[in-house]
């Protein structure tokens, strides 16, 4: 999404606000399921379903960012207003990102340090990496088909306002 | 329940959770795309020219 705003700024690319727009709700979908199912492993295995720290409070830091992010298309009717503050909203989100990524290694909190990317290879064991990194790229062949998909609805939405508009300019 | 009967009941429920959620996401985004896409031709049929704006895909077909 930050990468499609910022194209969207640099080449007003008419696509890159379509990107980014229609990727929103499958971000906050994957990433509530994230929140819910690391809090489904998190009850047995640390005993509890929730703590604020430093990995959990970021991660609900996206899930906000993305539903602001969604909010503001929401709230302004009008697409060619809407999307100059969509774009602000999606780049100042992405700071979070390497937050969320360094949040286990900065705070010493009850999650535990990097496993999978790290310095001197992943800490693992290769029965679980597997199977992570599988449903990891599954996770994100599904992301893209369906993000391609949501991407042609929105080229056809656009096609009926235009002729909506046009329909009614000519009356 | 002894603690595999236990962590099995989380697992399945965490599997349960994502079948539901990815399940609706793609009923939502599949179902979004058919329903702009009938729209668009029904505009599209409307605002071309020779209609007369009140004929369904059917009938104009």
């Amino acid at each position: 999404m930050a990468l499609s705003s910022a194209i969207a700024i640099i080449f007003r690319h008419p696509l890159a606000d379509a990107a980014a727009k229609v990727a929103a709700p499958l971000g906050a979908a994957f990433c509530f399921l994230a929140l819910a199912t690391g809090s489904i492993w998190g009850k047995p295995m640390w005993g509890t379903w929730w703590v604020w720290d430093a990995r959990l409070t970021s991660m609900f830091v996206l899930m906000l960012l993305y539903l602001g992010y969604i909010a503001v298309w929401q709230a302004i009717d009008d697409p060619h207003r809407a999307a100059p503050l969509a774009r602000i909203v999606a780049l100042v989100g992405a700071i979070n990102i390497p937050i969320v990524k360094f949040s286990v290694d900065w705070w010493n909190t009850l999650h535990q340090p990097s496993s999978v990317l790290k310095m001197g290879g992943s800490s693992i064991d290769s029965s679980m990496l597997w199977p992570l990194l599988v449903m990891g790229l599954a996770y994100m062949a599904l992301f893209a088909v369906l993000h391609l998909i949501a991407i042609r609805t929105e080229i056809a939405a656009r096609k009926v306002r235009t002729i909506h508009q046009l329909g009614i300019r000519t009356r | 329940m002894d603690l595999y009967s236990t962590h099995a009941a989380y697992v399945f429920a965490s599997y349960g959770l994502s079948a539901l959620v990815l399940g609706l996401m793609i009923a939502a985004v599949l179902g979004k795309d058919r329903r702009t896409r009938r729209l668009l031709t029904l505009a599209a049929n409307r605002s071309s020219p020779g209609n007369n704006g009140n004929q369904t895909d059917d009938q104009a077909s």
